[in-house]
């Protein structure tokens, strides 16, 4: 009992201690910065340059929180709910339209005026068209490639899979051998739209137009569900509850002959499955009929944005411009080499010169994946891009009902499901689709009247 | 003493009723006294804000802005005619069912396994605690891999390994993601049981059995008319008690497959959690979360009942 | 051999098979710890490492200071325990003892208040602690774990409580000892067993609760394990080395724990056997 009593004393005084310890800090101006990073070499990256930031400012403290991609929307909708304050944080693209309508976001125009809008990428910044302001600061540009097994496909005398019919032959004469799959193309909640827009898109398809009506009802579209679906039979049976790394391990694990994924599989590949790294293609994506179509991939602008209940705003914008302009965005890139592009000009072109390991064995695949930031679009941030006539006119217009249609259970991931579980026939599920598209729009656009069509001609600054 | 007196004797000592003993029945301030700081407690903790949450219920709260819109009992209605709702339900059901069965069949049988006597037992018993004292999310993630369908080790071992099976068990598709979510509770959660029953086996008087050897009884019914009585009280307040947790359990259902494929594993905490956070209103989410007490509080004062019943005969 | 033999063989096989089962995906779980990312990313699966590292430790202390939430878990689950079982005890037993239906009621009310399922109260205990200001704040966490598991330890130790015969805590009494003492000296003693079992679930709702620790806690350096653990997740990035080594230093300690308890298990058991 006696033991019991001093310990229980020990473990409260420690308790105390650790909580006026951490008071410790109050003498700095704190500024949170939320982050759904959790590679090794990212967060060692992030520490290192806080502790940069923190020697030239000394009266600036930046606390790191790391976050679960998951825990993440919650954890930011709990903050704003009850008026706590949210510091710099990494936005999710579909919660972008409903912050910034409800005024939670800092603008952040001064830090461009800062930096010369003429030194970043154009279009890689993302502005609000109802207002022309910036809420959210552009920290990397990512793009997917295919991944192919190269031994896989010379060995069955097969050619390079650049058009939907070598993706569907590839698939189809590779899958069951060995215990591989054809491909990992998939159809969860998770991975299913990003996968899949790149298909849309090629044929001339898309969800909305720029004006925000529906255009699922294209035939572009249903030709892509329906090329879609077919590949898919050839994916590992499981895909559809994949997480986000399960592509990355399928095809790490040698279980799946083609892969389209942004550069980080093929940073993953090649530091944990070297074997099969020095046998894989990494090319261009095509994927509609004779490789047609327009030039473009899925990928997108990964952005943060300052909750205005931040206590110290003039810090923390300093920090953003300071982590993701020059050197330090050099580094932060680094991180996780060739999966994601800097924003700014003269930062991408130092990338390739990188004394790397990685960017030295594999630069082609590098230059692949950074040439693909040019042509990339992303669902949520660039409505209606691909137009009528098929054409890819990349728009600045973020989606406004993507947390809807996109959010966890997307449409395109339960049409893809239905199909594939339930045996639903693809144009009863593709009808739904189309319907559910409509209807989720008109539900939004119910509740939140102060949406209008953006004016037709308006680009964002920097855009020619 | 005969296997009759053995059984009166169990009886009265498993009878978790008093003892007729007068003061207890007076000076109950003594009494009152030591339940006071448990009642502050519970009091301040919990039944505050469950009382703020049930204010909610009675209005449409958008989760982002917190607006708050007077709709009366707009969200019961809604709820009662929701077919998304009854979905819920009935996959809540299936999942407590599922659950607490497993656990309790398995559960029970390995703490009669471990109550045996071998060398290094205490021990072996501190091993068997494991799967409890792993986190949700370590064990979620754990079985997610062992069950992957491309780098599992679970089809490995089935079909290349030992062939029991031909084709791979498709572990998160519709129909065998809720075995699946099942298996992992069981797996986390049969150590609890274990531990319990275990525990109250140890105070079982061995001369009991070792009486009721001598009179020549076989081992079933020896199980069946002393060990089974003696553990009855722990097993009927675990099977109450894990009840109610398994319909309000979160992170053992949500985390496998996020409440898919297709809605598959989306019982009522997920439902609710769904509603709070994607379709945007903690007034809904709240409605939901009170329809759910509702039905938990039947269920128990059923259990109640069938407790107080079993007890008469008992006695 | 005689049956007798083969009885005893059969019941070691028994036994230590069923652990065995049981704590197989546990091993697989601790080998996997050991071995580097590729071998964890390969097909077929592996059982025992190919390639024995610490790498995965090293790597995932250095870039998390799991340290730190390890040891704010100790301390909450500490604390938690602490406080559930300084308020449980004498409630159970007076809700074991005392027929008056004023405790009926109580018992009953208790159990009701178990149903209220967390998801429910999350928000509203997150505004009502940020408005006091004990948002982040780690032993804000400890009378909600309390509360938390408060039926279920006044249940359980309900019934342990009322399996000690009153005569005891009677006898106490006679002999001079006042109703608290013949609790505190008599009963208490008697209960260890249902005691420590019940104290491993407060243990393990402070050790390993997600839910509210997640909702509450902001600062990294306040996490808990669960949370942080979690938030290694992020952008589905699973390192499959850093979770397997997270997985071991988690359960680590209570491994440690629990055989330390089993000892006082043991010694409860023997007080409390029921002789005659």
């Amino acid at each position: 009992m006696k033991n019991m009593k001093r310990v229980t004393t020990a473990f409260f005084a420690a308790a105390l201690a650790v909580n006026a310890g951490s008071a410790w800090a109050q003498g700095k101006k704190i500024v949170p910065f939320l982050t759904a990073e959790s590679s090794p070499n990212a967060v060692a990256q992030l520490t290192g340059l806080i502790a940069a930031f923190e020697k030239q400012n000394p009266d600036v403290g930046i606390e790191l929180q790391l976050m679960s991609n998951d825990n993440r929307a919650t954890r930011i909708i709990n903050s704003v709910s009850v008026g706590d304050e949210l510091g710099i944080f990494e936005i999710e693209r579909r919660l972008v339209p409903d912050f910034t309508r409800a005024g939670y976001l800092l603008p952040l125009d001064t830090i461009v005026e800062n930096i010369g809008i003429e030194k970043f990428i154009p279009g890689s910044l993302l502005y609000w068209p109802w207002d022309g302001h910036l809420y959210q600061f552009t920290s990397d540009l990512a793009a997917s490639t295919l991944y192919w097994r190269k031994d896989l496909f010379e060995a069955a005398g097969l050619a390079e899979p650049d058009s939907y019919e070598r993706l569907l032959e590839a698939s189809q004469k590779l899958h069951g051998q060995k215990g591989v799959s054809g491909n990992a193309f998939e159809s969860s909640n998770r991975g299913a739209v990003q996968r899949f827009v790149t298909f849309l898109w090629q044929n001339g398809g898309d969800f909305y137009t720029r004006a925000g009506e529906p255009a699922f009802d294209r035939p572009g579209a249903k030709q892509a569900v329906q090329d879609y679906v077919e590949l898919n039979k050839y994916a590992p049976s499981g895909n559809h509850s994949w997480g986000n790394l399960d592509p990355i391990n399928s095809y790490a694990a040698g279980r799946v002959a083609m892969a389209l994924f942004p550069g980080r599989l093929g940073y993953q590949i090649a530091t944990n499955a070297p074997d099969i790294a020095k046998v894989t293609g990494n090319r261009e994506a095509r994927v509609a009929r004779g490789g047609k179509g327009p030039r473009v991939v899925y990928g997108s602008v990964t952005s943060f944005a300052i909750g205005k209940t931040v206590k110290h705003p003039e810090e923390a914008k300093k920090f953003l411009q300071f982590l993701f302009t020059g050197d330090q965005l050099l580094a932060y890139a680094m991180s996780v080499p060739g999966h994601v592009a800097p924003a700014i000009k003269d930062v991408q072109a130092k990338l390739l010169e990188q004394d790397n390991p990685y960017i030295k064995e594999h630069r082609d695949w590098v230059q692949t994946i950074l040439e693909a930031t040019t042509y990339f679009n992303a669902e949520a941030q660039n409505m209606g891009s691909i137009t009528e006539n098929g054409e890819f006119k990349k728009s600045f217009v973020p989606m406004p009902w993507s947390a809807r249609v996109m959010g966890q259970s997307p449409v395109v991931s339960t049409l893809f499901q239905r199909v594939a579980l339930q045996q639903v026939p693809v144009d009863q599920a593709y009808n739904d689709a189309v319907k559910s598209f409509s209807s989720e729009m008109e539900a939004w656009k119910k509740e939140n009247a102060w949406f209008k069509a953006p004016d037709p001609n308006w680009q964002p600054p920097g855009v020619k | 003493m005969t296997l009759t007196r053995v059984e009166k004797r169990v009886s009265r000592m498993v009878r978790t009723g008093p003892k007729m003993s007068k003061w207890y029945d007076s000076k109950i301030a003594f009494g009152l006294i030591m339940v006071t700081p448990a009642v502050l407690v519970l009091v301040f903790v919990l039944l505050y804000p469950a009382f703020v949450a049930f204010q909610s219920s009675f209005y449409r709260i958008t989760t982002l802005t917190r607006q708050e819109t007077f709709v009366g009992f707009g969200n019961y209605a809604k709820i009662l005619v929701d077919p998304t709702f009854w979905h819920a339900f009935k996959l809540s059901l299936i999942w407590t069912t599922g659950a607490i069965l497993s656990q309790m069949i398995v559960g029970v049988a390995v703490a009669l396994v471990l109550h045996k006597e071998v060398a290094g037992r205490t021990f072996v018993r501190g091993l068997v605690l494991f799967p409890y004292l792993v986190p949700a999310i370590v064990a979620v993630l754990t079985w997610r891999w062992i069950f992957s369908d491309t780098v599992g080790v679970a089809n490995y071992l089935l079909v290349d390994v030992l062939g029991l099976i031909e084709q791979p068990v498709p572990w998160f598709d519709p129909g065998w993601v809720m075995v699946s979510v099942v298996i992992m509770s069981l797996w986390k959660y049969l150590p609890y049981w274990a531990l319990f029953v275990l525990a109250r086996l140890q105070t079982m008087p061995v001369e009991l059995h070792e009486a009721a050897q001598i009179d020549g009884a076989t081992t079933w019914q020896r199980f069946y008319h002393i060990t089974l009585p003696w553990i009855l009280p722990v097993v009927i307040v675990l099977l109450v008690l894990r009840s109610i947790w398994a319909f309000n359990e979160f992170d053992m259902v949500y985390l496998p497959a996020g409440g898919g494929p297709l809605s598959e594993t989306t019982t009522i905490p997920v439902y609710i959690r769904q509603v709070a956070f994607e379709i945007g209103d903690i007034g809904h989410a709240a409605a939901v979360a009170m329809v759910m007490l509702v039905f938990v509080a039947i269920l128990t004062s059923f259990y109640f009942w069938a407790y107080r019943k079993a007890e008469q005969r008992l006695g | 051999m005689s049956i007798g033999f083969w009885r005893t063989v059969g019941r070691y096989v028994l036994v230590y098979g069923v652990a065995v089962i049981i704590l197989l995906p546990f091993v697989w779980v601790c080998l996997s710890a050991f071995k580097p990312e590729s071998e964890l990313m390969a097909y077929p699966p592996t059982f025992l490492p190919k390639q024995w590292t610490l790498e995965n430790f090293r790597s995932f202390f250095q870039a998390t200071s799991f340290h730190i939430a390890m040891f704010n878990s100790g301390m909450i689950a500490a604390a938690t325990t602490v406080l559930a079982m300084a308020v449980a005890a004498p409630a159970s037993y007076a809700l074991a003892r005392f027929r008056h239906p004023l405790f009926e009621f109580i018992a009953r009310a208790f159990v009701y208040t178990y149903m209220i399922p967390g998801i429910l109260l999350v928000l509203p205990v997150y505004k009502i602690y940020f408005g006091l200001g004990l948002g982040n704040n780690l032993l804000g966490l400890v009378p909600i774990y309390t509360a938390l598991v408060l039926p279920l330890i006044l249940w359980t130790l309900r019934s342990f409580f009322a399996g000690i015969p009153v005569e005891l805590e009677e006898a106490a009494m006679i002999d001079g000892a006042t109703r608290f003492q013949a609790f505190w000296k008599v009963v208490l003693p008697q209960a260890i067993p249902g005691m420590i079992a019940t104290g491993i679930v407060a243990i393990n709702i402070g050790w390993s609760e997600y839910l509210f620790a997640s909702t509450l806690l902001t600062s990294t350096s306040n996490m808990t394990i669960s949370p942080r653990l979690e938030s290694f997740m992020g952008r589905g990035l699973y390192n499959w080395g850093w979770l397997m080594a997270g997985a071991l230093a988690v359960t680590g300690p209570l491994i440690v724990l629990a055989g330390f308890m089993q000892r006082q298990l043991v010694a409860g058991w023997g007080a409390g056997a029921l002789k005659g």
